[in-house]
């Protein structure tokens, strides 16, 4: 870690420039309507990747993605301990239990490109499609609602119908995405 | 009825459809279900995706309908910079913008919170030498992971580093509790009193206690008024239930006058000798009750006794010396025999059975004498002409206790080697451990401070080492 400070700044910059908008937009999702900041929980997972950025350099986008969002949901997950601990005066012990299956989800993602990713969301059935992709440019529920005229619940179902049909999708990429690398290795 | 894992309520979370208390319910939930836990997971990690792969903006940050919450938290520029610049999130920026800060700050000026300068208590008890990491707070150890959390800010860390302040970056993570990346800063700092004692704090935080007091030991003797280390060798000696000279450290930090430590150090001081005083009156209570039961004329029953093996052995040592017969020393042995299953061999019992051998008509006497020692310990009555007989007879166990109690040795060298003379001749580990007290103690007489302790600490180390079968405080 000696020189990375001065010599891989700019480096370590653009990772960050890159990654920091879209795990925000997250972040803001997560803390919304509660005392959490959003940027000080991007801020953290930011100071860990400082940490790893060593082995973070040399992996591909979507493996770094992966690991800035396990990060940021653990600390969001520390947060939530936090605030359940001293909701009862206990002190922090929980804070010291890490979270279960952690490694799993992020092992599966971060074999997933945006391509792949985009082409899966062609595949979905054309309202689920339509109301995902309503939803990722920032529609709430009840804007999408009106959209389709349908009701509220209805935009609810159709995004979580959605979720688990896109990650049935590249569920399967993945299982090919860790054969290729496997044969070629 | 709904409970939290039913209607995609993990959904309507993530998308910010729940009202606040719903939400708060929610994360309640999550930190005790694994199955949302790892449903959490796997959907943020597949929107992270969506809002790289489709460009898009996340509904809470963009829809009007939720604009107030958000607005809330998110500051103008200007405002924000300062928030950013506050906790240095700088290399989170866009980058040409920190570059032009950087220009225009230079150089700044290494912001308090680093040091958590708005930190209302110290949560742990060693004092760092960093001057902004050593204001004095009250120490409130219950609160000791509320900052283990707190943001590192690491644009100042950055400065700190080209500074070589790598003292000033190691009590940074030091006081967030990440000794770790304290220790590897620590080993970059140019050699000095204050790097020393800072290692000493890093190896005290990890119980590693000898290494500590040799670190501070070295920082002492660079500088024999180094406040931190006078403090932090009182907690070491502290730890190790040197009560006598953890104080004797404390009033030295005391005496250098610095705001709120000073008053704190005697406070300390006053606690321990109080704390050991109180251990004292008690022990000797204890003993001279035991003893009096084992020289009186009611029965008594070995096993209960040594149900307080420490307590036993040491009213075990002072009956034999005082018994008056062998009918008396033999009738000690069953307590001996109870003792030694419990210290292993058959010190205590070989020690009986041989005062059982001598001639009592000229140990009966000295025995009184020494018993009269005892009674009237608190009288200080003068005790030259009974040691003298002592030392001129071949009792030389009853020798050994006198010369104990009275603390001939630390003053009279003769003595002294006598004492260690007849400790060496037993293999009895307690009165090894007593002999090398009394050395200790001239040691300390003679102003050999630093020696004296580290002799301390191993001699604390080797009767911890013995099992509960010694009076280990009788070390202080």
């Amino acid at each position: 870690m000696a020189n990375l400070f001065n010599r891989e700044r700019r480096r370590y910059e653009a990772f960050i420039r890159q990654h920091r908008p879209s795990l925000l937009g997250l972040a803001r999702r997560l803390s919304a309507r509660s005392s959490l900041e959003a940027e000080d929980l991007v801020q953290e997972t930011f100071e860990r990747a400082m940490n790893e950025f060593e082995a973070l350099k040399d992996r591909t986008d979507a493996a770094a993605a992966a690991w800035l969002c396990t990060t940021m949901t653990n600390r969001f997950l520390d947060y939530c301990r936090r605030q359940r601990t001293e909701s009862r005066g206990m002190p922090h012990l929980a804070l010291v239990q890490e979270g279960v299956a952690q490694g799993e989800a992020q092992e599966n993602w971060e074999l997933v490109s945006t391509e792949e990713f985009q082409k899966a969301v062609e595949r979905l059935k054309p309202h689920l499609r339509d109301a995902y992709r309503l939803h990722a440019e920032g529609k709430r529920y009840n804007a999408i609602a009106e959209h389709f005229n349908v009701p509220v619940g209805t935009v609810g179902s159709w995004l979580t119908l959605a979720r688990r049909d896109l990650k049935d999708l590249l569920l399967p990429q993945v299982a090919v995405a860790r054969e290729r690398g496997a044969t070629s290795s | 009825m709904t409970t939290p894992c039913t209607n995609n309520r993990l959904h309507l979370f993530v998308d910010g459809e729940l009202s606040a208390t719903e939400a708060e319910a929610f994360r309640q939930h999550l930190t005790r279900c694994s199955e949302c836990e790892s449903g959490l997971r796997d959907l943020l990690q597949l929107e992270l995706l969506a809002a790289r792969a489709l460009g898009g903006a996340a509904p809470v940050a963009e829809s009007p309908e939720v604009v107030e919450p958000v607005t809330a938290k998110v500051l103008p520029l200007r405002a924000r910079l300062q928030k950013v610049y506050r906790t240095a999130l700088p290399l989170a920026m866009a980058a040409g913008l920190a570059t032009v800060f950087i220009r225009f700050q230079a150089p700044p000026e290494i912001p308090g919170e680093v040091w958590l300068s708005s930190a209302d208590s110290r949560t742990f008890e060693a004092r760092l030498s960093h001057p902004k990491a050593d204001r004095f707070l009250p120490y409130s150890p219950m609160r000791g992971t509320s900052h283990a959390t707190e943001m590192l800010p690491l644009r100042p860390l950055a400065e700190l580093e080209e500074r070589h302040d790598f003292r000033g970056i190691a009590a940074a993570y030091a006081l967030r509790g990440d000794w770790q990346q304290a220790e590897a800063f620590l080993g970059r700092e140019a050699e000095s009193a204050d790097k020393a004692n800072d290692q000493a704090v890093v190896a005290l935080s990890r119980q590693r206690y000898e290494e500590a007091l040799g670190l501070l030991t070295s920082a002492l003797r660079q500088n024999p008024n180094h406040a931190q280390a006078l403090w932090n060798r009182a907690l070491v000696l502290r730890e190790r239930d040197l009560l006598d000279r953890a104080a004797a450290s404390f009033d030295t930090v005391a005496s250098l006058g610095e705001e709120g430590w000073s008053a704190e150090a005697r406070r300390m001081a006053a606690e321990l000798r109080t704390q050991l005083a109180e251990e004292r009156v008690r022990w000797r209570r204890q003993v001279t009750d035991a003893w009096l039961t084992l020289t009186g004329d009611a029965p008594w029953d070995a096993k209960q006794l040594a149900q307080r093996p420490v307590v036993a052995r040491a009213a075990l040592y002072e009956a034999v010396r005082t018994v008056t017969s062998k009918e008396g020393v033999e009738a000690l042995l069953p307590l001996a025999k109870e003792l030694d299953t419990l210290g292993g061999g058959s010190v205590l019992q070989d020690y009986v059975r041989q005062v059982a051998t001598r001639d009592f008509a000229a140990r009966a006497p000295l025995a009184q004498g020494y018993a009269g020692l005892l009674r009237e310990r608190e009288t200080k009555k003068d005790a030259t002409a009974l040691l003298e007989s002592l030392r001129r007879s071949g009792e030389r166990d009853i020798y050994f206790g006198a010369l104990v109690h009275t603390g001939s040795a630390v003053v009279d060298a003769t003595a002294l080697s006598a004492l260690k003379g007849f400790a060496e001749g037993t293999p009895d580990p307690w009165l090894h451990l007593l002999a090398e007290r009394e050395g200790i103690r001239r040691e300390l007489a003679a102003g050999h401070t630093a020696l004296a302790e580290k002799q301390l600490m191993d001699a604390m180390l080797t009767c911890n080492g013995l099992g509960n079968i010694v009076p280990c405080m009788e070390l202080n």
